[in-house]
């Protein structure tokens, strides 16, 4: 127990701390000009600058900026600055939607595919653009490699970019000093991409790479069998998509096994790698939140209060999953193992739970076994994680997630102190507040309410493939996956319909578009207010009776109100096993 | 409180219960909807298929009507005892009649035939009236012309009398109170119904409808959890509907109701009211919640040394001997000086001089007509005794001219006394100087250890005075203020007032006088005294009445409470779901899917044990927690962290362990006595 699952998992959250710390300051300092912190970088970056910088980021940017036509020295208010946001995503997303719609007559389709049916390139768009992945369809069969390259690869680079763009100009609405101008989105965007996403996806690539992931224009490879048959092998630009599908908590898999098939996920040694790049898109940003705001600790805070609760989660999937079925073993099956059904045997048990919950404690929603399988207590655990909107959530975005979490902390606090609210010497008043509540509200209405029709009417119950409180799960799954923008699947749910295409499609954008515009608001209204200078008798948010009170108003606001239909679904599947 | 004020506060809580009144406060609203729906029930049990009996619906129908006739009666509650308050001021509001000068006068020269006798109802802002020894001030005012020593107790229930007379700070009358002596020629400066005590009473009823800007927060707040909450209820229906789960509309509520912030729902008003209550109780007119509010959030306190961190009365702290005189010496001329003087000064010396002698001087000894009274053309003050003996004091320099000789040292010693802060007197007898007086600006009585406690709760005080640099610091030492400005005019103090509000600071102030009226309107709070000018009173946003600067510490400590009982009742409501979830979810969903009984970690009785229990601790928290709400939470001035922590653990502690225990009783308590 010890040496086989608690030993290594400490190595690689450690492993993990370290990486974070490293890329988070990169972050940071990589937007340091941008939110006016010049110093408390290591020493290191200094070299970076003169070698790395000057002579080759900063030419390659300005070309970009000269054929963009984008002029870096406009600084956009809030509502320019989101609009040209949306309008990019709106133009990408019109873009993927044509793709998918006309793969079968564009090129680079040497295995023949034929086009998308109109809903489900509805859907396929919507998930894309919007960073969630949730796939309906099978990467091999499905797409052809000009829609995984043209349209998949872009809308996973841009929907990250996008992310770190709009947390940047939500960062510096909370530092501006009564001035509503938020920087130029267009620049963050190109400097996300340029600067983080690009070159960590390129390294990750080339290591995937050396462990056997394919990287090919060539069409599938035909072989014949022992038996003499033939079988055709999908391959494919594998190794590039892998890379941007973990840094840019995209998750969207080349192939539908996702990361159990061999070719995303060779190794256990690539597992291990993946999964910590599934984490670092996202808490890197909490790191380098901190640096932004000038205070380091407060983002240490942050990553805190949601470690916990993933640890909390792993915990219960990895007694879920290590421990195995207690219905098996009364019949005296050997679950030494642990539960393996729908797991690959190269990555076993323990590093599938972590895997799972990893990425259901992020946007990622990659999978590396099948969740539908996980122990009614594995499963559970899963399902907590996104009912808290994913923990961690996505690049960019899970920031700004979990700042609507902090807002109301900063605010109960306050109110408990005696003082009126303020969160990094900003007012928090009644707009921010209300602001605050409608984002908070959005995820158990975009999965409750459609749940709800889905269980009463056919077209969402034919596509449920097994009966009673499992089945409930299934459905529950598919919108809480798609609400809280993670795009992992439950598997098993026939999910490749008009109405889950439909359905799922609009969740998705309601839960990726409504909370961006009304966070983007929140900043705009931030921004254009004092900053009050913090005395003895300011709530601090960088100690840790706030990473407690910011946990429990997660937890009791977020997550409980999830209780009733949890217990319907994976509550009563787990208590009905004991 | 009495009987009649909590019947009052009944019928104006049944009142309350109209749906259209109910609706601003969301929660409540959800309640009472939830009320009649399962009334309806009563009448009609298997309207939703329900299988429940009717004596199930009529218990939890009579529960929830209890639930939100207790929420509309801690408001009406409140709001009864602030209207005792705003009654008992009604009260002294009596009609006076006052005499208006038909044609303006000089105050000498009015004569009965100038004057005609108006209502006080009936007189106009811009009056003229003249008042005289006896007469009652029939409006506030403003005095034009006279000085008159004035009996304000009916307002500040301060028995003293106080001098007000035109010109200056001091020149501004209340309705209501009595002219003890003189003649003064007052213009009214409130419209009839705008006076000081009406605003007073249209304080207590403001604050009964006006929401702070926090409370709209939080009730915007509490609306969307109830909104999740519904949604999250509602939608049981078909997710049961899916896993064969047969939940009755009754239970569904009653989750509902569990899962709502009900307690804080029904309290939120009381807070308030209660809180504007307390700042009226303390004399202090708040013109909106907001300032109060405001008080709360304030981080520099602009401080004026005289009034508020010293009496503003000098007194002698010790006799020092000059040249070869000894100090019996010095004690013994200081208190012959001083036997008939009536000055606060000359009180004080004498008291000082009589402690260290150790015994009262023979009286005889010193003929009344000796003393010679303090002229500001001498500088001094001070007695020919009988035996031809002349004693004098007065300034150092006064003293100097006067004497013969004055020994090397005076100067020194002198300048000692003024680096300490205080003010030397010189004393000489018979033309030889002997030694000083030496006399200090008396700090308030606790004033430091409020300045400590102010700084724990991280606010900054920052002491104005006109006193010279020396003065200044010295006193800011011993109160232990963080900043001082020595030689200060009050038109600076809007510079001041503007530069820390630059800094992003929240500041408060007091002012009476007409030039810091431009402050106390900019400062985000402006305590305007009572006594000072209509320009400050009508700048500030808040008059106290007893005219008492430190008040304004204690506005602080008010606002402060105000927040702190808000959130820590919030923190207790939502902290009460934990319980709920372990209750309620397992007793409804049992009867359908038995391993959910697991949960029931209580082990309650039964399903309509749980109901009927859960929702009776529901109602009976609000008035249990009433007196809390009315009274404020306990406020500890500590540090920020330290006051969360201690908060989050008694609010959200007991919030999370009392329902729990609660429930658990209740429904024992009805298992025992054969209900169920």
């Amino acid at each position: 127990m010890f040496f086989g699952i608690i030993l290594p998992l400490a190595l690689f959250f450690l492993i993990l701390a370290g990486l974070v710390y490293a890329l988070g300051e990169y972050l940071g300092w990589s937007f340091r000009k941008e939110m006016r912190v010049e110093d408390g970088f290591p020493r290191v970056f200094d070299y970076l600058e003169r070698y790395v910088e000057k002579p080759i980021l900063k030419p390659i940017e300005r070309v970009i900026y000269r054929v963009g036509g984008i002029d870096p020295s406009v600084s956009m208010n809030w509502k320019t600055y989101l609009l040209s946001a949306l309008w990019l995503n709106l133009i990408l997303f019109v873009f993927l939607y044509l793709i998918f719609l006309f793969q079968g007559g564009l090129p680079l389709n040497p295995a023949d595919v034929g086009n998308l049916d109109w809903d489900l390139a509805f859907h396929n768009a919507a998930t894309f653009v919007s960073n969630t992945n949730q796939q309906h369809y099978a990467g091999e069969t499905a797409l052809s490699y000009f829609s995984q390259l043209g349209a998949v690869l872009l809308a996973m680079f841009a929907s990250a970019a996008t992310g770190l763009g709009l947390l940047l100009g939500f960062a510096r609405g909370l530092i501006n000093e009564e001035d509503p101008r938020l920087g130029n989105f267009y620049v963050v965007f190109v400097k996300s991409l340029t600067r983080f996403l690009l070159p960590i996806s390129f390294a990750l690539a080339l290591f995937l790479m050396s462990q056997g992931v394919p990287q090919t224009l060539a069409g599938p490879a035909s072989v014949t069998t022992l038996e003499g048959g033939t079988q055709m092998i999908a391959r494919g630009p594998v190794a590039t998509h892998e890379a941007i599908k973990m840094l840019g908590t995209n998750g969207g898999g080349f192939f539908a096994a996702n990361a159990a098939h061999p070719f995303e996920n060779p190794t256990p040694f690539s597992n291990i790698v993946l999964n910590l790049f599934l984490f670092l898109g996202t808490i890197t940003n909490f790191y380098a939140f901190g640096i932004w705001v000038k205070k380091r600790k407060h983002g240490l805070v942050l990553v805190g209060a949601v470690s916990v609760l993933v640890l909390v989660f792993l915990a219960m999937a990895l007694g879920g999953e290590v421990g195995g079925n207690p219905g098996l073993d009364g019949l005296g099956i050997d679950q030494s193992l642990g539960n393996m059904e729908g797991k690959e045997v190269r990555f076993g048990s323990t590093l599938s739970a972590l895997w799972a919950v990893s990425t259901t404690s992020t946007t990622n929603g990659g999978v590396n076994s099948m969740h539908d399988s996980f122990t009614a207590m594995g499963g559970l655990a899963l399902f907590l994680g996104m009912s808290l909107n994913s923990l961690f959530a996505g690049v960019g975005t899970g920031v700004m997630n979990l700042l609507t979490y902090v807002f109301l902390a900063a605010f109960m606090g306050a109110l408990m102190i005696g003082r009126a609210p303020v969160y990094l010497g900003k007012k928090l008043e009644s707009d921010e507040i209300k602001f605050a509540a409608m984002i908070i509200l959005l995820l158990p209405t975009l999965v409750l309410f459609p749940t709800g029709i889905a269980v009463v009417t056919n077209m969402g119950k034919e596509a449920i493939t097994n009966p009673e409180f499992h089945g409930f799960s299934q459905i529950m799954y598919e919108f809480f996956s798609a609400a809280s923008n993670n795009g992992s699947g439950f598997e098993g749910l026939m999910d490749g319909t008009v109405f889950y295409n439909l359905a799922g499609g609009a969740v998705i954008l309601l839960a990726r578009y409504v909370p961006l515009v009304l966070q983007m608001m929140i900043a705009g209204s931030l921004a254009k207010k004092k900053i009050r200078p913090e005395t003895e008798g300011t709530l601090k948010v960088e100690n840790v009776p706030f990473l407690v009170l910011l946990l429990v108003i997660m937890v009791v606001i977020g997550g409980l109100v999830f209780i009733p239909a949890l217990a319907l679904g994976p509550i009563a599947e787990l208590l009905s096993l004991w | 409180m009495d009987r009649e004020q909590v019947l009052q506060a009944l019928k104006e809580a049944l009142k309350k219960l109209n749906p259209a009144y109910l609706v601003k406060n969301p929660v409540i609203f959800v309640t009472e909807i939830s009320t009649i729906i399962v009334i309806a029930l009563t009448l009609v049990p298997g309207f939703f298929g329900g299988t429940q009996g009717r004596w199930y619906y009529s218990a939890i129908s009579i529960v929830l009507l209890f639930t939100v006739i207790f929420a509309t009666f801690a408001e009406s509650l409140a709001e009864t005892q602030g209207e005792a308050h705003a009654e008992s001021l009604r009260a002294m509001k009596e009609e006076v009649t006052g005499k208006r000068l038909k044609e303006d006068a000089a105050l000498e020269e009015v004569d009965e035939e100038n004057l005609e006798e108006v209502e006080s109802d009936n007189l106009e802002k811009g009056d003229v009236v003249y008042v005289e020894e006896g007469d009652m001030i029939p409006r506030d005012g403003s005095i034009i012309e006279g000085s008159a020593s004035i009996d304000e107790s009916a307002i500040t229930g301060e028995s003293e009398p106080v001098i007000r007379q035109s010109g200056g700070d001091k020149s501004s009358v209340t309705g209501g109170t009595e002219v003890l002596s003189d003649q003064l020629k007052i213009e009214i400066t409130a419209a009839a119904g705008e006076s000081f005590m009406d605003e007073m009473i249209g304080l207590v009823e403001s604050a009964s409808r006006e929401k702070t800007p926090n409370e709209i927060s939080l009730t915007l707040l509490l609306a969307s959890f109830t909104f999740i909450y519904m949604l999250v209820v509602t939608t049981l229906t078909f997710f049961g509907d899916f896993v064969r789960l047969n939940v009755e509309v009754a239970d569904q509520i009653a989750l509902l109701i569990g899962l709502i912030p009900t307690t804080v729902g029904a309290l939120l008003s009381a807070i308030r009211i209660a809180g504007m209550t307390r700042v009226t109780r303390d004399n202090v007119i708040a013109k909106s919640g907001k300032a109060v509010e405001s008080a709360g959030d304030l981080d520099v306190l602009i401080l004026d040394k005289t009034g508020t961190i010293t009496t503003g009365e000098r007194a002698a702290t010790s006799f020092i001997p000059v040249g070869d005189a000894d100090k019996g010496k010095v004690v013994d001329a200081a208190l012959k000086s001083s036997f008939y003087d009536e000055t606060t000064e000359g009180r004080s010396v004498v008291a000082l001089a009589e402690k260290e002698e150790g015994k009262e001087p023979d009286e005889e000894k010193l003929p009344e007509d000796g003393f010679i009274e303090f002229s500001a053309e001498t500088g001094m003050s001070g007695i020919d005794l009988a035996d031809g003996t002349e004693i004098r004091k007065g300034s150092v320099d006064s003293i100097k001219e006067y004497a013969d000789s004055a020994p090397g040292e005076l100067d020194d010693k002198a300048k000692e006394v003024a680096d300490s802060g205080g003010t030397p007197l010189g004393l000489a007898v018979d033309g030889k100087v002997v030694g000083i007086i030496e006399l200090q600006d008396e700090l308030k009585t606790g004033i430091g250890d409020r300045i400590a406690e102010l700084q724990k709760m991280g606010i900054k005080t920052i002491m104005c005075t006109g006193d010279n640099e020396r003065t200044a610091r010295y006193i800011a030492e011993e109160a232990g203020l963080d900043e001082y400005y020595a030689e200060f005019q009050p038109e600076e103090k809007i510079q001041l007032v503007e530069e820390e509000k630059a800094k992003g600071h929240m500041v408060g102030m007091t002012g009476d006088g007409t030039n810091d009226a431009p402050a106390l309107a900019k400062a985000d709070v402006g305590l305007a005294m009572n006594a000072g000018t209509a320009a400050a009173k009508e700048a500030g946003n808040m008059v106290d009445m007893d005219s008492d600067p430190t008040k304004l510490i204690e506005v602080v400590g008010i606002g402060k409470q105000l927040l702190m009982t808000r959130g820590s009742l919030t923190t207790f409501s939502i902290a009460n779901d934990i319980s709920r979830y372990f209750a309620l979810v397992p007793a409804i969903f049992s009867a359908s899917i038995p391993a959910l009984g697991k949960m029931n970690l209580m082990n309650l009785h039964s399903l309509q044990s749980v109901v009927i229990s859960s929702l009776i601790y529901n109602s009976l928290i609000i008035p249990f927690l009433v007196p809390l709400a009315m009274r404020g939470v306990e406020y500890k001035p500590v540090s920020a962290s330290q006051l969360l922590v201690r908060n989050m653990l008694i609010y959200g502690g007991s919030g999370l362990v009392v329902p729990f225990l609660s429930i658990k009783l209740i429904d024992w308590l009805l298992v025992t006595v054969g209900v169920f």
